[in-house]
């Protein structure tokens, strides 16, 4: 009771000072940061309206819950809307001002546009690749300025302090599967592979390997009329398949963090590798036991399956599953290491430049960061965890976004009548 | 505004909808933005399989039932049949392939950034894959919201469910 009460002075009292007054990684060090809502943002608001593409869905999937948001330089937010074309912008004081479009210079509004990410140049916002490979970017009304050819899609896409971008891309390259982060130059369109993979072990996998070159725990039987039937063993969380890497920047540098095998690259502005380092933090891994146990079980199960496929015969059918069984026993056989599981889930610059290596947690609500400070070599220096009271916390950059020491963010309201997102600007206070 | 139901979309789409119904969807299609531009997603999304498809074979794939509470992944390999003189399954390609691909989901080929390779016959490649939709860092691995996705030989991108 004497803890709590002292922790509830602690929090009030400091509520008063934006974070900004005080370095972030200082918080940080004390172990748990309350996010307190920013009572003077946002407030006036009809959520309801501003959000009435909430509810959008397809199939039975909520995807107007899906937004995101980026802030302008002067502090005005922009929320994206998935499936929508069009921009919601509020001030920087949080109050709703319009929905703006993506329009070409003859004023035509884009049907499909992809989400604004960030800023360039201080002036000009760019977006995601669409399927085409075509990356817009706009002024900040939504004017366009120009269209970038990438001719990939990618998931992560972050601005550089010297206005290029650093992006993680997946193509068809030479008829395999490539995956490779590129600095792109907004001026020329030129690009710059600082790092590649490519196929995805597909040899091992589809030419007849013999045992020993085989992938352990996938299975596939050819038919003899052509087609296949394949059987995966799998661990939640484990990294026998290729992961892309997490990208970031902090100060001069680009860094690339490796969810399969928990390393750290760390490349200058212009590409060149500097240093390969190991994420900091202890690891979980699948023993050897417990790959054996599963495969066991596996295996009892395979022995249990009903197979149907049309147009292949029982008999054949009976043949893939003996040639699994006999390659699961194989397998038993062949397990000699432990498997990592995958703990990197994502990474959040914050406004002083530090990163926050975030793990996926054990239960929900059990976040926990790594602090990466970019000061000197950089390195990490403490672990640290979010907590909030009065939101159900989504923990994702492209939903929280850093500003001079506060926290802005789109979260759901707990308890809320109505729609429950809420564009807020949280106060940073360590515990 | 109460929008079209995408069941419904989908079977218009297809040409399965009634005489009433298809006046509704079209009477309602002509006032409202949201529900085109669904439907030209829905289009775009059938163009773009049928045009994977059309690198393959046309061959009906039946994904076979698994016991419940199975970590093992079934899956057939759909894109890399060899062309078949056999007889051709009428059902339109789009529906046969979210079929095959919403069972293929239902039966647990979860793969969560863990891609499917498969290589036809004529050497190329198409990757089908779970993605994570939006990471929570506040959620574990195994409770995240995912989708199932497929890159053609062009690298074009297709978001099947």
């Amino acid at each position: 009771m004497k803890k709590s009460l002292i922790v509830l002075l602690s929090i009030a009292l400091t509520a008063a000072l934006p974070a900004s007054a005080q370095k972030l990684v200082e918080l940080y060090k004390k172990g748990t940061i309350h996010l307190v809502p920013d009572k003077t943002f946002a407030q006036g608001n009809d959520w309801n309206t501003v959000f009435h593409s909430y509810q959008d869905s397809m199939g039975n999937r909520n995807v107007g819950a899906r937004k995101s948001l980026m802030l302008l330089p002067d502090g005005s937010v922009i929320v994206n809307n998935t499936y929508r074309n069009f921009y919601t912008k509020f001030n920087a004081q949080g109050k709703f001002v319009k929905e703006f479009n993506l329009k070409s210079t003859k004023g035509k509004v884009f049907k499909k546009t992809e989400p604004a990410l960030g800023v360039i140049n201080g002036n000009t916002i760019y977006c995601g690749i669409d399927n085409p490979g075509n990356m817009y970017l706009m002024d900040f009304n939504g004017n366009w300025v120009k269209t970038l050819k990438l001719n990939y899609s990618s998931g992560q896409i972050v601005a550089l302090p010297n206005n290029k971008l650093v992006t993680v891309g997946t193509s068809i390259n030479d008829g395999a599967i490539r995956n490779f982060v590129s600095i792109v130059n907004p001026v020329d369109n030129k690009e710059q592979i600082i790092w590649e993979h490519r196929g995805l072990g597909t040899k091992v996998l589809y030419e007849n390997p013999s045992s020993s070159e085989r992938a352990l725990f996938q299975y596939r039987y050819q038919f003899k009329s052509g087609g296949s039937i394949s059987y995966t063993v799998d661990f939640d969380g484990t990294s026998n398949w290729y992961m892309d890497p997490i990208i970031a920047n902090s100060g001069n540098k680009i860094l690339l963090a490796f969810p399969e095998n928990g390393e750290l690259w760390e490349y200058d502005l212009n590409g060149t590798l500097l240093a390969k380092k190991r994420l900091g933090w202890t690891r979980e891994s699948v023993s050897i036991e417990e790959q054996k146990k599963t495969l066991r079980e596996e295996i009892e199960k395979v022995k249990m399956m009903t197979m149907v496929v049309p147009r292949i015969t029982k008999e054949e059918l009976e043949e893939a599953r003996q040639k699994y069984l006999k390659e699961m026993e194989e397998d038993l056989g062949r397990i000699t290491k432990t498997i990592p599981r995958s703990s990197l889930s994502t990474v959040i610059k914050d406004s002083d430049g530090n990163l926050l290596y975030f793990e996926y947690p054990k239960e929900k609500d059990e976040n926990v960061f790594h602090v990466w400070v970019y000061q000197n070599a950089g390195g990490f220096v403490c672990e640290s965890k979010f907590v909030c009271e009065d939101y159900d916390l989504i923990i994702n950059p492209s939903r929280m976004v850093f500003k001079n020491g506060y926290l802005y963010s789109l979260q759901n309201v707990k308890g809320a009548t109505g729609i429950p997102m809420r564009l807020v600007r949280f106060k940073l206070v360590g515990e | 505004m109460r929008h079209i139901d995408s069941d419904i979309l989908q079977k218009y789409l297809d040409g399965e909808v009634s005489t009433d119904e298809k006046t509704g969807v079209e009477a309602h299609l002509t006032s409202c933005d949201i529900c085109s531009f669904r439907l030209a997603q829905l289009q775009g999304r059938a163009e773009r399989i049928k045009r994977l498809l059309n690198q393959n074979s046309d061959v009906e794939v039946v994904l076979p039932p698994l016991p419940s509470n199975i970590n093992g992944k079934l899956s057939v390999n759909v894109s890399d049949f060899s062309a078949s003189s056999e007889s051709r399954v009428k059902r339109p390609l789009l529906k046969r392939w979210t079929i095959g691909l919403s069972a293929a989901c239902l039966i647990g080929m979860v793969f969560l950034y863990k891609p499917l390779v498969c290589r036809s016959e004529n050497q190329k490649i198409v990757r089908m894959q779970r993605e994570i939709v939006e990471v929570d860092a506040n959620r574990p691995y195994s409770e995240q919201e995912t989708t199932l996705s497929i890159i053609d030989a062009e690298g074009n991108v297709t978001y099947v469910e």
